[in-house]
Parts: structure tokens; C-alpha cells; sequence
């Protein structure tokens, strides 16, 4: 069976499942735009320090930190999502009814974030909405397509932490600390919301070795810089050689613990 | 599949679908190892876990969600899922919520869940366990008559439910510390158990029985001013001497009941032997 029926699949479940929580549903996108403002705010305390603004390539700090917003959002999903799925599946019973359809499970692993990844979508498109909303917001559009690729490629590097996160469940019954971790790390010092050049030296190697640095900065360049695809292209090269490394370690570690758990019997425990 | 907890019973329904992979050894469904993908439309599992659906979704939402990962979609996912509600008596309540269930509906939504593919085995994992006993009755009364009866399904059924596995199951493997006891039917099975015919009697008289020589005496009570004694005989011809050496020793014979030896008793027995019980058959 295909994937694209899967994640159809998926998603008209957790649509279903979400707007079961009306209310729920509507609240977490009046928390978006709390969350908007309460950036908003903050920039006017902390973006006025020139030690900050000189960092920030001609954007204010609530341009910077948006961009930053839009793009961690698909870093945090693909992080965490696929671990958290598959936990959820697992205490449900739900993973169990899976694994005897046709279905693979490595197709029901990807599937299963499919809505979550959707959802971070709307929440980044939001995450701009309310942003143009508040004054001081200035568009300036280059090449979107670098932001769609550099989003793209962002979500197959992390995935590779978070299928091995996933596998880690499978395996282990517990999330792999790592992942809490590296999600930690990553938005401390990975340029999401703090500029990595005022922090102490010896801190900011972490920006550079962590494809959300890239992400953001190739979503500010096309949305607020007017950047092109080529001046864009050493990023999404890097972000390319992290999908090249993360990915494929990621599928093997998953390979190897889904193999272990299902010939001990666990995968389906908790 | 009969067999106390813990015997191994799930973890073979379990390695038959492929979700757990044997040990040692290999394990074939129509000459298929159960792991292949291409058993997935053969067997259908019906857990005993009545929380393996979505509890906000409505019964049809839900299947149509199962439905989707077998491949089925369209006017044909609708039409399926339509008819397999109707198959199992849940057509009504098709679109409550899985949450407003009862045990019972939950229990059947599993088995149409577990017919999704229209699979030729299905494999039910203690379906009865939650049910109160009207709803077990009710449900056993199902799988006999309609899944069985009229779809023709081979069910293997898991259970430790010894009146369950008597009244639906034509053959009975006991299963029991992960080994395979006996195959048997049920009537097989009582058999073995017998080591000489029963008969329970309600005797009157002035004197007191405590010893006869055509039977043994194997429990004894009062009853109204009368007795009751389960008697085993050496063989069913010595029902006539007994009944006259009853005669002799002044009672009356006010009634008398042959006394199937009880399914619980031969299981207990195989279950309680180390040996391995009957490998020929195990292993067969």
C-alpha cells in the first residue's frame, strides 16, 4: 500500500479527532497569537539593544525572531512528533490494530506526524498573520521556493533524530533524553531566538552545527530580506549534508531496534 | 486456545500475525511464514483490549480510519464499512461516539474491524474478557450463529474460559507454560479425563452407606434427611450389582444422574503436568 493513502489516512483521523476538541482547537490559535504579541512586546525591550540589533542583517528583532518562530515549529514537530505518535499508539492499543493492516511500519511511523506537520503549517502561516498584524513588520519577499526547500530539507535532517527517537520508544519504552536534549540546545543557541554572535564565543560553534541556524535564517532571508535562491544556496547546501547524515543514521538506528523489539516481542509494549 | 494466564496464548495469536517473531522455529499460515505482508488480508486479529480504537471518534470513523490502512477507499470504503457495521449489529449506533460504547458493542466493533479485509482466519484474543455475563452470552450466541455459522470464518479463539472454549470451539488445544498439551474436541477432551463412569445418587434408608464393593464412595452428604453420594465405577456394567447391593443394605434409590466428568477437571489436570502432555498431537 502507498504512502500518500496513509497519510490520507492520518489525516482525516486527527482532523477528526481535533475538531472533536472544538474548543481546544480554537484555543490553540488564540495562544498563537498571545504568543505573537507577547514577542512583539518583548522586542521592544530587547531589540533596542545595539548589541543585539547589529546581529540581526537590517532586520528589527521581531522580524528576526518570527522567522525564527515559523521555522521551529517544523524543527519541534519533526523532533519530537514521531516519538510522541508512536507512545500515544502504544498506550492506546491503536499500534497493535495497526501493525496487522497491510500497512508498514515504517509507512505508519512517517503517516502518523503527517497532521502534526500540517498543523505546523498553519501555525507558521499564522505566526506571520498575526506578525504583518502588529506594526513594524515589513515583507520583503525573495525566493519562497528556498524557504519551502530549506523547510523541506529541515524536516528530513530532524526527522532522522526524531525517527531514532521513535525507535527509541519501540525499544526502550522512554523517549531517548537526547532528543530533550538536542531540542533544548538547538533553540538556546541555534539561533532561534537569542542572535548566535552575542553569545559568549565558545557557545556559538553550537549555531552552526544545527540545521535550525540554517532553516531560520533561509526563512528571514525570503520573507524579510528578499533574498534569492543563489544567495540562499549555501545554506540549503548545508542543510542538504545534514538530511544526507541525519536521515539515513536515523532509518538504521529505527531499523535495528524494530527488528529487536519485534523479535523479543515488545514492540507494542509500554 | 485454551489455557490459564500467562500460558502463552496471546503471544501465539501475536506471532501468527507477525507482530512478534519466533524464538526458534518457524510459524506458517497457509504455508506463508506469519510474517509475510502478504498474510495481512488472510487473518484478521480481534483484540481482547477494547481500548484499541479512538475514543472520539464515532464507530464508523473509526473503522473508516482502519479501513484506509488496508487499502480500501472511495464508494468501496464506504460500502464496506457501511455493511460490516450492519454485520455486526452496530449500524445504529454507527455514528456514537467509540467512548459511548458498551463493553459488549466495543468487543463486536473489534471484530469488524478484524473482517475489514474479509480475512479467511480470524484470530480473537479472549473476546468475551470485560463482558458481563448476559453480553458474554450474547456474544458467544453471535460468533456461533453469525460469524461462524453463516460466514463460514475459521475462528481461533483464545480463552481461559472454560465454557467458552466448550461451547464454541469444535477443537480444543490446551496451552499452558508456552507448550501446546493437547489437541483435542471437547468431547475428546472429557474422555480423558474419565477413569470410570460417575453417578451421582440420592439415597433413603436407615442405614448408612460408607463402603460398597461395586463402586467407590467419592463424596458423601446429607440432604433433607437424605444422602447424596458421587459413586465411580469401575465400569458401566456394574451399575446393575451396585444398584442391587444399594437394595441390600436397606436404601432407597430416590434418583440417579450420570456425571459427565467437568471440562475444568481435565484442564486442570493437563495443565498441572509437567511432562509436556501429548507431543505427537503438539507437535502436529
Amino acid at each position: 500500500m502507498r504512502l500518500p493513502q496513509i497519510i490520507w489516512a492520518f489525516l482525516v483521523r486527527d482532523f477528526r479527532v481535533e475538531a472533536s476538541y472544538r474548543l481546544s482547537f480554537l484555543m490553540q490559535f488564540g495562544g498563537l497569537f498571545i504568543s505573537t504579541v507577547f514577542w512583539y512586546f518583548l522586542s521592544g525591550i530587547f531589540g533596542g539593544n545595539p548589541d543585539v540589533s547589529k546581529h540581526l542583517s537590517g532586520l528589527n528583532y521581531f522580524e528576526w525572531v518570527l522567522g525564527g518562530l515559523m521555522a521551529s515549529r517544523f524543527m519541534t514537530v519533526a523532533m519530537e512528533s514521531y516519538a510522541s505518535q508512536i507512545r500515544l499508539e502504544q498506550t492506546t492499543g491503536t499500534l497493535e490494530a495497526m501493525l496487522v493492516t497491510p500497512a508498514k511500519l515504517r509507512h505508519l511511523i512517517l503517516a502518523s506526524v503527517s497532521w502534526s506537520f500540517l498543523f505546523a503549517g498553519i501555525q507558521a502561516g499564522l505566526y506571520l498573520g498575526f506578525g504583518l498584524m502588529l506594526p513594524g513588520v515589513t515583507v520583503k519577499l525573495g525566493s519562497l521556493p528556498a524557504a519551502f526547500i530549506a523547510i523541506a530539507l529541515t524536516v528530513v535532517a530532524v526527522s532522522g533524530i526524531g525517527i531514532l527517537s521513535a525507535a527509541f520508544v519501540l525499544y526502550f519504552k522512554r523517549g531517548n533524553p537526547i532528543t530533550f536534549l538536542i531540542g533544548n540546545l538547538t533553540a538556546l543557541f541555534g539561533g532561534v531566538f537569542i542572535p548566535p554572535e552575542t553569545l559568549p564565543v565558545w557557545l556559538q560553534w553550537i549555531a552552526k552545527v544545527v540545521p535550525i541556524f540554517y532553516a531560520a535564517e533561509c526563512v528571514r532571508g525570503a520573507l524579510f530580506r528578499g533574498e534569492t535562491l543563489t544567495e540562499q544556496l549555501p545554506r540549503l547546501g548545508a542543510l542538504a549534508l545534514f538530511s544526507l547524515i541525519l536521515l539515513p543514521t536515523g532509518l538504521f538506528g529505527a531499523r535495528i531496534a524494530i527488528a529487536k523489539a519485534k523479535r523479543e516481542g515488545s514492540l507494542i509494549q509500554y | 486456545m485454551l489455557g490459564p494466564n500467562g500460558a502463552g496464548k496471546t503471544t501465539l495469536l501475536k506471532t501468527i500475525c507477525g507482530l512478534v517473531l519466533p524464538e526458534k522455529g518457524r510459524l506458517e499460515v497457509f504455508g506463508v511464514p506469519s510474517d509475510s505482508p502478504s498474510l495481512s488480508g488472510v487473518i484478521g486479529l480481534a483484540h481482547g483490549d477494547e481500548r484499541s480504537f479512538y475514543w472520539r471518534l464515532s464507530a464508523r470513523e473509526n473503522l473508516e480510519f482502519f479501513a484506509r490502512l488496508h487499502g480500501l477507499r472511495g464508494s468501496r470504503l464506504k460500502v464496506s464499512v457501511k455493511d460490516l457495521l450492519a454485520r455486526v449489529d452496530l449500524i445504529g449506533d454507527a455514528d456514537r461516539r467509540f467512548g459511548d460504547f458498551s463493553s459488549g458493542m466495543k468487543q463486536r466493533l473489534g471484530i469488524a474491524r478484524a473482517l475489514l479485509a474479509d480475512p479467511e482466519v480470524v484470530l480473537m484474543d479472549e473476546p468475551t474478557r470485560s463482558l458481563d455475563p448476559v453480553s458474554s452470552q450474547r456474544l458467544r450466541e453471535w460468533i456461533a450463529e453469525k460469524l461462524h455459522g453463516e460466514e463460514k470464518k475459521t475462528i481461533l479463539l483464545a480463552t481461559h474460559n472454560l465454557r467458552e472454549a466448550e461451547e464454541l470451539c469444535g477443537r480444543v488445544a490446551v496451552i499452558a507454560r508456552g507448550r501446546l498439551r493437547v489437541v483435542a474436541t471437547p468431547l475428546e477432551l472429557r474422555r480423558r479425563g474419565m477413569s470410570g463412569p460417575r453417578y451421582r445418587f440420592v439415597l433413603e434408608g436407615e442405614e448408612q452407606v460408607d463402603r460398597l464393593e461395586h463402586a467407590e464412595i467419592e463424596m458423601s452428604s446429607p440432604l433433607d434427611g437424605r444422602v447424596e453420594v458421587l459413586l465411580r465405577l469401575e465400569s458401566d456394567t456394574a451399575l446393575d450389582p451396585l444398584l442391587a447391593e444399594i437394595q441390600r443394605k436397606g436404601c432407597r434409590v430416590i434418583s440417579i444422574a450420570a456425571e459427565e466428568p467437568d471440562l475444568e477437571t481435565v484442564f486442570h489436570e493437563l495443565i498441572g503436568s509437567d511432562d509436556g502432555g501429548d507431543t505427537s498431537e503438539a507437535e502436529s
